[in-house]
């Protein structure tokens, strides 16, 4: 099987064969036996080359959240069928101008420095969220227009939820 | 000695104060709220009892509550921890009134250091140095901009009424003075109830050094020497060592004995922590004293072999300190990393779900204090400390190679935290060269950063063939649910959800 893995911004291509133990992996330029035993549902245990790796891996923005020695990386995999429509450019997304201010924190509405229809440049403050009793200021990314403000004061917000709308120049 | 002590907190302190209880032979009652009925407190304490929802106000800072399970289980004394009822001098009273035990100083002690500008007033008098600033808080009659200008920009404003950073603001240029006291008085207000703030001159590069102390009821104080706690983000500390690595045996004792006259002064008994600020030629300012143990006090066990909490309890009920200061002496190094659920490496931004796999560092001189485990959800309505992580070395580069290898098999599965954030520090140039100030993680960001992206090329297969494999093997364990029926209905589907 063949797969393709996007990590930061680097791909990476290879197949991956299931074998009596483990599994078969062949890069362009070599080939390696990787043994590999699943831990738990999130993590993993590899011996490839007699080198060993304990992985731990959640499922994240439709992706994976990969952890390795402390570091945390974000994987995109893409098996035969989704690298076959990308071929073909079946599989792009549309990119639009506008700026969503997704709340990067679960926390609480403190105060909304902004209204519908005013212009914001980068840098200024749209509101402040407060979570585990700090406040935050959020602040716009880009020049625009601010065009929806999804938002209370005093209303609690997950982390991911849309805040602001903010169509661009 | 007491039989029953009830623990007014939650997650590693009241795990920390449990264990204790059960060396000395005390049963413990833990509380808990909504979103804390299968925490590790709850699991580890002789009883337990329900508070309220899930937010602070409602359950752990529930006063009425507390009390009246108090009275019913039979406790015949309270540990409040810290943060939370740690510092309130109105819960202090109503359970002396009711015939508990306070663990903790006297209410009139609470009041005379826990309030900033008064503590200010008592050092003062004490003979301690203070930084230099507003002896009281500000008031509706006020000029703030007269007021800063008189001590001189930059000045820092600070809540009256709390610690922790909250309420905090640094003022660079007096355009920003009113919009700052703004958000510092809001601030405050949703951290402590108390909207009063007070501005002091704000000191560059300064060392933030606090000295424990222990106090009874018979006019006997000790200090257990000092912690070095200049590593901090957002005001806030992470990491904590002692014996700190600036300052020397002479300043050490002048410290020390200034912290047990200021102590003795305001009639303090039980643990407390005296914060001092040490300025670049070595001058000392008494920054406030914490009432309360303190998050970082294993630092100071871990040189000092002395259990706080078991002294904690035995002052409350009356016993004589075990020690005189000439008992008191330093064995080696300790480090400790505060665990925070925040991602280090995005601005410290709080992150919240569920433990899905935890693997602990243990070993040669590591102590871990936490409350965590698996399938437990970390909620946003408490402070984010999963843990503390602490390292005992004969040296101090002992001290950091260890906490380097504890940290690095330490492994919390479902959430972001500081630990690889930690690590980084552990393997920092200026960090181990011991030449550090309050200013370190904002000067050393970048250097810090930079670690994260180190020997990615070399990982990247790695983590391709993991996810691969990862996929491989859950759709052909769907296949297998698909095909065979003799696999257990019960098995496949707990499968797919644990896969969710």
């Amino acid at each position: 099987m063949k797969f393709q893995a996007i990590i930061n911004e680097n791909i990476v291509e290879f197949c991956v064969e299931p074998q009596d133990y483990g599994f078969k992996v062949a890069f362009t330029d070599s080939t390696q036996q990787i043994d590999c035993k699943r831990l738990s549902p999130y993590s993993y245990s590899l011996l490839i080359n007699g080198k060993s790796y304990y992985l731990s891996l959640t499922q994240k923005n439709g992706g994976y959240r990969i952890t390795l020695n402390q570091q945390s990386f974000t994987v995109h995999l893409k098996d035969e069928t989704q690298i076959l429509l990308d071929k073909f450019g079946l599989n792009k997304s549309a990119e639009g101008s506008s700026q969503n201010i997704i709340s990067p924190i679960p926390g609480l509405v403190k105060q909304i420095f902004v209204q519908p229809g005013e212009q914001v440049t980068k840098g200024t403050k749209l509101l402040i969220l407060e979570a585990m009793k700090m406040e935050n200021e959020i602040i716009a990314v880009k020049t625009g227009t601010i065009v929806e403000i999804m938002v209370k004061q005093g209303q609690s917000k997950n982390k991911g939820d849309l805040l602001v709308r903010i169509e661009g120049e | 000695m007491y039989k029953k002590i009830l623990v007014a907190n939650r997650g590693e302190i009241a795990i920390r104060v449990i264990r204790t209880c059960r060396e000395m032979g005390i049963k413990t009652i833990g509380v808990y709220s909504a979103a804390d009925r299968t925490a590790p407190h709850i699991l580890m304490a002789d009883e337990a009892y329900y508070l309220g929802s899930p937010p602070a106000s409602e359950s752990y800072l529930n006063t009425e509550r507390i009390l009246e399970i108090a009275e019913q289980s039979g406790a015949e004394a309270i540990h409040p921890g810290y943060g939370f009822l740690s510092e309130s001098i109105r819960f202090a009273n109503a359970i002396t009134n009711k015939g508990i035990s306070w663990i903790g100083p006297p209410a009139e002690a609470i009041r005379e250091m826990g309030d900033k500008t008064l503590a200010r007033q008592t050092a003062l008098k004490a003979g301690v140095p203070v930084v230099p600033g507003l002896e009281r808080p500000l008031n509706d009659n006020d000029d703030p901009h007269l007021i800063a200008r008189e001590i001189g920009y930059p000045v820092l404003i600070k809540a009256a009424g709390g610690g922790g950073g909250k309420g905090m603001r640094i003022v660079y240029d007096e355009k920003d003075l009113l919009d700052l006291l703004d958000r510092a008085r809001s601030e405050a207000i949703s951290s402590f109830a108390d909207d009063r703030v007070y501005i002091e001159k704000y000191l560059e590069k300064p060392h933030h050094i606090e000295i424990q102390i222990l106090a009874d009821q018979h006019g006997n104080c000790i200090a257990l020497g000092e912690r070095e706690c200049s590593i901090q983000r957002r005001y806030q500390k992470i990491i904590e060592e002692s014996p700190s690595p600036f300052i020397d045996d002479k300043l050490r004792q002048v410290m020390l004995d200034k912290a047990v006259e200021l102590t003795k002064a305001v009639n303090y008994t039980g643990a407390g922590t005296v914060e001092f600020l040490v300025d670049t030629h070595h001058n000392y300012y008494f920054l406030e004293m914490n009432t309360r143990l303190q998050v970082e006090h294993p630092v100071t066990e871990l040189i000092t072999g002395i259990d706080l909490v078991r002294q904690q309890i035995n002052i409350a009920y009356g016993d004589k300190l075990e020690h005189t200061q000439q008992d008191i002496s330093f064995h080696g190094h300790a480090i400790e990393c505060r665990i925070y659920a925040e991602d280090g490496y995005n601005n410290f931004a709080p992150s919240v779900g569920t433990i899905h796999e935890l693997v602990l560092p243990d070993g040669f001189g590591v102590r871990l204090d936490h409350g965590l485990r698996v399938g437990e959800e970390v909620t946003p309505y408490y402070d984010p400390l999963l843990g503390k992580l602490i390292v005992h070395g004969s040296t101090r580069a002992g001290a950091i190679s260890g906490m380097h290898r504890a940290l690095s098999e330490f492994h919390i599965v479902g959430l972001e935290t500081v630990i690889p954030f930690c690590l980084a520090i552990m393997e920092n140039q200026q960090f181990l060269s011991g030449v550090y100030d309050t200013h370190f993680i904002t000067d050393q960001i970048e250097e810090i950063r930079k670690h994260k992206f180190s020997n990615i090329e070399h990982k990247r297969n790695i983590l391709g063939i993991a996810a691969a494999v990862h996929q491989t093997t859950v759709n052909k364990k769907s296949e297998l649910k698909n095909n065979h029926k003799s696999i257990s209905s019960w098995k496949s589907n707990g499968r797919s959800q644990e896969l969710q």
